[in-house]
């Protein structure tokens, strides 16, 4: 068979083989994430940082932020609104109507959650672009803009569940994950000092394009707010008459300022903005107006959120605003929809059907993400 | 790599030119039978000693081959001893091959090569590749259910959906558990491209010491696949049935009058004035199910000389869903050979290329019949859909006939599969291997919604096209070195040493269009649509492996046997220094029957003691866990301005180290055989530990990170259990002939430690408004479920005064105060059962009479609980069972157990012990029939054979459990910890085929 010279060929053959898969090793097994960029490579460039700031705004749409768990927290509890759509269906909500939910409600973790998140794309902003090459002016007013946010997503926290964990930066190691809760106290001065800080570099308006973004105006308007709910009159009033000073106006029509022709009008201070783009599937995915519209028409919505008899009672008679603020079953509205006579529901939220509709309007044409007209 | 490639070329080239010249050779004929019967056995592998030279009989157990005079030849089949017999200038030898169903000398299937069953120190079980195509599943995983102790088949029932196998309890909690399927040397995460009639045989590695040789991989345990190959005399083969599935233990649901009556006592109100009038409304049921035709047809073609042999077989299925619209066709093509270069050089390939195609349905679509308000008509008088928004019943489901309907959908499916190999015998004692293997596959799903409009929330105003592709492209490469040698005829040593490389890929992109015209099927183009509002997403993924492994297996006299490995593991999914891991692995054995001591006593014709110990790793975890990564999507785009402002951001957070999950086990086994090897018995204790196990850990919310979790080492848990399987068979006469299996399997799954300290991992989806299901926690097995104890229902709103649970209604369920402090609320939770099963059984049974055949095989699952979480999954409108409204409570007295139409509202939807049920169940998993022709008819009609079976498949289920299949598996990244929760519908069938065999 085999000679003796071939018998040791051959494992010496494989030994090179071996040896020649080990050497390739470092190369072979060195693989990068695919389609994902590490955060090594991020925040470096001035376009990072505008792309983490829009992240910022998108976020407000978050269903945590605008929906179930917003409508559970902000909205069911008061004497205005109630749970609404078909009985059967999410009673977790009359929890927050009655006051009897507990720790473990869903929505109590929700919404906790939800406007974490939002201060995470803040924090994550607020550490990381400062050091970043790019133009001084626009890099201020990011930090500004991130800072608004963060003091709006805070506040909100504080009146849900008074003193919470204030995380200002991204932690570091894990040593950094768990850390103890702050007084309320702790958390509305941070919320003045961010306001504060954003009000000193945010711009009064802004050009077309950016139309939208956090100004001066909604700083100071938002701290005016934070001040009455600590009741430092005093600086509600200065705020209040800071904001007055920079050229807002009274819109003239109530029910028409909630139209789309009249988005950011001059009664706007600070309006999350909604838009869908047909070519970017899944970038309107704010159910803000499809848990509230008119449940069970088509175009219609969830049908949470109704108001109350207590709020209808609450308007004086022919006080134009009740019914720009809510639809009556039956009623045919002001665009010409028939609202259906019979339903689980005797009224519906419509300024959030208004917005909904400016929403819907400014989509060219219906997508997949179903947009419903009829508010 | 290409270096890699180079040199294995330039290997194999080498050995090619190391060739042998001849010498004295003659041509030696004879017949095997089987020593106990005296049937002919076909497909006896005949092998001359020392080369690679050899053949296998022909369907008469003839065989023919080349060999030297002075040679000995090898017999070996799979099932009988293997035997040798010295040449010496005969040309014709007979040779009775002794059954060894029962025998030391069973050869079976292991890691890198075969064993006598006698050396083997751990825990394998063989499956034969006939066992399997008596089953019409089109994935052969599914036939192993019932037939090996200690493994887990889960059949969910949902179209298309692969089988979850668990081996030996939940190993592993992230990620994927499937087992490593090894195909030929070729590695895969599923088999599903197989057909059952292109299987040779299945060995199924249990313990830690035989995984370890596939050590990165191993930790869910391995199915190693060997495929047919070509024997004999060229046979043709022809194998076809036709029958059809249909739907099982169907729940009943109430009618119309009594849905009616519900929700009039669910409403608290007169919703429907008269519910007797609405008499028995709608059985969606029958929209959508059906009767299911489906057909089979197999022709293979194979053979062998001693120079080369061939397989090639091609295979037809048509299966229909017992879904209406749902089809599925396959066509599968196994191509085999071997062709012997020279005495001591085989170069061969084996490919298994698959195309199927399917007819889609909604995925929910059963579900929805099963949750669909019988007062909705399937169609109006004026022929539109019945529109469920148009009656009074609360939330606005689909109508399910026009989701069906308007559901249009069509996957197709390909994959060329195999590899190519060569085996160089050289310096008489080594072999030296090499295979280069792969996948290539695509997937692609066709979805058009058209433009409709049904019901008031069934419509579309715009058409969209939706088109996705997932694209695979595997790679391995695998060489091996075998040294096998018997010193002094008592010393019998193997060493094997190898090295892989390994590198998966897949890509996957969705694109879609809207506007797309569907005139004909030529339309179904992005092109043709709107090209504003086009969307493409794509992603991918890469891993790479390179490994290094080597195993020593010693037997002295065929009483000592001990077997060692080590495998070292690189793998581009860790980073740094976890990179490596080295997975080691030991056994022994003692053949206590083969002991002077033992040669007088006539009770055990083979008594065999084996321990054993190994290491495994767990790869079925995301790529590069510690790597942090920018999350974009559409969700982070901006409006401002009215311009799109892309978004992206550091929205997670990722463990700075992550480690190898690894298992670690440990086997001892004894094996017995007596009453003249008929009886023959197995009995294993296993104890397997998964340390460091990988899970998504949840962590506080006020970090803010999107998926709430860090995926990292938390948990060591452990699998412990006792495995029994016994084999009698016998045959009383010429005439009659059978053989009993049975085995049994106990698992005990315990979570040993947490890293993060006690705090338990909360998971399971089964609930409404969020709740979780199970808990996972130090002294608990994996996922257990969690929640109030029921002990009765609020009869009236005195007991509620007087309870803690002050906003209750009558008829709401009463929860246990479990720490007394008047208030109920989490902490009030309790283990209300256990989702991982305590034992497994089957018991399979064949037996011949004259021309008669019978198999009838039994499986079940005792002692495991499920979460029905369907009976609480309630947004308004569902159904309800009739058993439900049977046994609700609808006033005072009228049931302590079941709660009122309320099940949705109030706390009656936090997870609790209503939901939780006995999981138990027995099934008649197989039963076929079949008639051969005499011989005298066969042979008049010129073939060999010519079988004709029917048979039933899960055509009996008896278990207790209220929903619609007992079969559950877990979902999403972490199946371990929402197994056994039932949130969908998809119903047992079974399957009725008459079939027939046929060889010329």
């Amino acid at each position: 068979m085999l000679n003796y010279k071939n018998k040791i060929t051959i494992p010496f053959l494989l030994a090179i083989l071996l040896l020649s898969v080990q050497s390739c090793k470092k190369s072979f097994l060195d693989v990068p994430p695919q389609a994902q960029q590490t955060s090594e490579t991020f925040f470096t460039t001035a376009a990072d940082a505008t792309a983490a700031v829009n992240s910022i705004y998108a976020n407000l749409r978050s269903f945590d932020q605008v929906a179930f768990g917003a409508i559970a927290i902000e909205s069911v509890p008061s004497d205005e609104t109630e749970k609404g759509s078909s009985p059967s269906d999410a009673t977790f909500f009359n929890l927050y109507d009655n006051f009897t939910y507990t720790s473990t409600e869903g929505q109590v973790f929700g919404f906790w959650s939800g406007l974490y998140q939002e201060v995470n794309l803040c924090n994550q902003v607020l550490d990381n672009v400062p050091a970043i090459n790019m133009d001084a002016a626009l890099k201020a007013r990011y930090l500004g803009e991130a800072k608004f946010v963060r003091a709006y997503t805070y506040f909100r926290l504080v009146r849900a569940y008074g003193g919470v964990p204030l995380r200002l930066h991204v932690p570091a190691d894990q040593t950094q994950y768990n850390i103890p809760r702050n007084s309320a106290t702790e958390v509305y001065a941070a919320v003045e000092q961010d306001l504060t800080d954003a009000a000193s570099v945010l711009p009064q308006s802004y050009s077309s394009a950016d139309v939208g973004r956090i100004t001066k105006g909604a700083a100071l308007a938002l701290h005016a707010k934070v001040a009455m709910y600590q009741k430092k009159w005093a600086d509600v009033l200065t705020y209040t008459n800071q904001v007055m000073g920079l050229g807002y106006s009274l819109f003239p029509n109530f029910e028409q300022m909630f139209r789309i022709a009249n988005e950011n009008c001059s009664e706007s201070v600070f309006e999350i903005q909604c838009q869908s783009f047909p070519n970017v599937i899944g970038a309107s995915t704010s159910q803000y107006s499809q848990v509230q519209g008119v449940r069970a028409q088509t175009g219609g919505g969830w049908g949470f959120n109704v108001p109350t008899t207590a709020l209808v009672n609450a308007f004086e008679p022919g006080d134009p605003r009740m019914d720009a603020t809510i639809i009556f079953r039956g009623e045919t509205t002001p665009e010409g929809d028939k609202v259906d006579p019979v339903g689980d529901n005797p009224r519906y939220n419509q300024i959030i059907c208004a917005f909904y509709r400016a929403f819907c309007a400014k989509r060219r044409r219906r997508s997949k993400y179903s947009c419903h007209s009829l508010c | 790599m290409r270096k890699l490639f180079t040199n294995l070329t330039g290997a194999v080239l080498v050995f090619i030119l190391f060739l042998n010249a001849a010498f004295a050779q003659q041509n030696v004929k004879g017949k095997i039978t089987d020593a106990t019967t005296g049937e002919t056995l076909i497909g006896v592998s005949v092998l001359v000693k020392g080369s690679t030279t050899g053949t296998q009989t022909d369907v008469n157990g003839t065989f023919s081959i080349i060999a030297p005079a002075n040679s000995t030849l090898t017999f070996t089949y799979v099932g009988y001893t293997t035997q040798e017999v010295a040449v010496n200038n005969q040309t014709t030898i007979n040779v009775k091959l002794a059954s060894a169903a029962t025998q030391l000398a069973q050869v079976v299937v292991v890691g890198y090569g075969t064993q006598r069953k006698i050396d083997v120190t751990g825990s394998v079980a063989q499956i034969k590749g006939e066992e399997l195509s008596k089953q019409p599943d089109p994935n052969p995983v599914s036939a192993l259910q019932g037939k090996v102790a200690g493994l887990q088949v889960t059949n969910s029932g949902q179209p298309g959906a692969s089988p979850q196998i668990i081996i030996r309890g939940t190993g592993t909690v992230y990620g994927s558990n499937t087992p490593l399927y090894v195909v030929d040397g070729v590695w895969y995460d599923d088999i599903n491209f197989l057909n059952s009639n292109d299987i040779e045989s299945m060995s199924i590695l249990k313990d830690a010491s035989s995984e370890s040789i596939y050590g990165v991989r191993a930790a869910n345990g391995v199915v190693l696949v060997t495929t047919r190959k070509g024997k004999g005399k060229p046979t043709v083969n022809y194998n076809a049935y036709v029958g059809f599935q249909t739907v099982t233990n169907k729940l009943k649901m109430a009618n119309a009058s009594q849905y009616a009556i519900l929700v009039n006592e669910l409403n608290g109100t007169t919703t429907f004035a008269n519910p007797a009038s609405l008499g028995v409304g709608t059985n969606w049921y029958d929209q959508i199910l059906r009767n299911a035709f489906t057909t089979s047809h197999n022709l293979s073609v194979s053979g062998g000389t001693d120079k080369s042999s061939y397989n090639f077989s091609i295979g037809y299925l048509q299966q229909d869903g017992t879904v209406n619209k749902n089809t599925y066709d396959r066509i599968t093509s196994h191509l085999q050979q071997d062709v012997n270069l020279s005495n001591n050089l085989k170069i061969g390939y084996s490919a298994v290329l698959q195309g199927s195609g399917s007819t889609d349905v909604p995925s929910d679509i059963v579900y929805h019949s099963f949750t669909a308000s019988p007062v909705v008509p399937v169609y109006n008088p004026d022929g539109t859909y019945g529109d469920p928004a148009k009656y009074p019943i609360g939330n606005i489901p689909n109508n399910p006939k026009a989701e069906l309907d308007y559901f249009d959908q069509k996957t197709r499916n390909y994959t060329l599969s195999g590899n190519v190999y060569g085996d160089l015998t050289f310096a008489k004692y080594f072999k030296f291997h090499t295979s280069f293997g792969g996948q290539v596959a695509q997937n692609n799903t066709d979805n058009y919604v058209p433009v409709y409009k049904a019901t008031t929330n069934q419509y579309s105003l715009r058409s969209l096209l939706t088109l996705t592709e997932l694209q695979t492209r595997n790679w391995i490469a695998e060489n091996t070195l075998t040294f096998d040698k018997t010193f002094a005829e008592e010393h019998k040593l193997t060493v094997l040493l190898g090295q892989t490389g390994q590198h998966y890929k897949t890509y996957n992109s969705t694109a879609s269009a809207y506007d797309v015209p569907n005139n004909t099927s030529g339309d179904r183009y992005l092109t043709l649509g709107s090209a504003t509002d086009r969307s493409v997403n794509d992603g991918g993924s890469l891993a790479t492996y390179s490994s290094y492994f080597g195993r020593v297996n010693y037997a002295f006299r065929d009483k000592y046997l001990l077997n060692a490995s080590l495998r070292a593991d690189g793998s581009s999914k860790f980073l740094g220094n976890q990179r490596w891991g080295y997975f080691p692995s030991i056994g022994a054995g003692w053949v206590i029957s083969n002991e002077e001591f033992m040669k007088n006593q006539h009770i055990f014709d083979n008594l065999k003691l084996r321990g054993s110990w190994g290491k495994v790793g767990n790869a079925s975890v995301p790529s590069n866990l510690s790597i942090l990564t920018v999350t974009r999507g559409a969700y982070l785009t901006s409006a401002n301005g009215g311009v799109p402002g892309t978004g992206a951001n550091i929205t997670t957070l990722v463990n700075p180290v992550t480690y190898w999950e690894r298992g670690v086990g440990t086997d001892i086994g004894l094996e017995a055989a007596f009453l003249n090897n008929g009886l023959t018995f197995e009995a294993d204790y296993y104890e397997k530990r998964t340390e460091q196990a990988i899970f998504a850990i949840p962590v506080l919310a006020s970090l803010g990170t999107t998926n709430g979790t860090i995926i990292g080492n938390q948990a060591t848990f452990r699998n412990r259990g006792l495995e029994f399987t016994a084999n009698w068979r016998q045959t009383v006469s010429d005439d009659f002939s059978y053989s009993i299996g049975g085995n049994f399997s106990f698992n005990n799954n315990k979570v040993l430690s947490v890293i993060t300290g006690n705090n338990p991992i909360y998971a399971g989806a089964g609930a409404t408004g969020g709740q979780l299901t199970t808990i996972t926690q130090a002294g608990l097995p994996i996922g257990v479920f969690y929640g109030y104890k029921v002990q009765g229902v609020f009869q009236n709103a005195a007991q509620i005064a007087s309870s803690a649970q002050k906003d209750a209604s009558p008829g709401d369920f009463k929860y246990q105060d479990t720490n007394g402090d008047g208030v109920i609320d989490a902490r009030d939770r309790v283990v209300l059962g256990n989702p991982n099963p305590k034992y497994l059984y089957g018991l399979n049974t064949n037996f011949k009479f004259k021309q008669f055949d019978l198999t009838v095989d039994v499986q079940g699952v005792g002692k495991v609980d499920l979460y029905n979480a369907n009976k609480g999954l309630r947004y308004g409108a569902e159904n309800f069972t009739q058993d439900f409204y049977n046994h609700r409570w609808h006033g005072d007295g009228t049931s302590n157990t079941y709660p009122s139409a309320n099940i949705g509202g109030g706390a009656n939807y936090y997870p609790n012990s209503w939901f939780v049920e006995d999981g138990s169940y027995i099934r008649l998993r197989n039963v076929q029939l079949g008639y051969n022709l005499p011989d005298n008819v066969v042979k008049k009609l010129r073939i060999q054979r010519f079988r004709i079976y029917a048979s039933a498949q899960n055509a009996i289920n008896l278990f207790g459990y209220k929903g619609f299949n007992p079969e559950i598996g877990g979902q999403g990244d972490q199946p371990a910890l929402s197994r056994g929760i039932d949130t969908g519908v998809y119903p047992l069938f079974a399957t009725y085929n008459l079939g027939v065999n046929v060889t010329f």
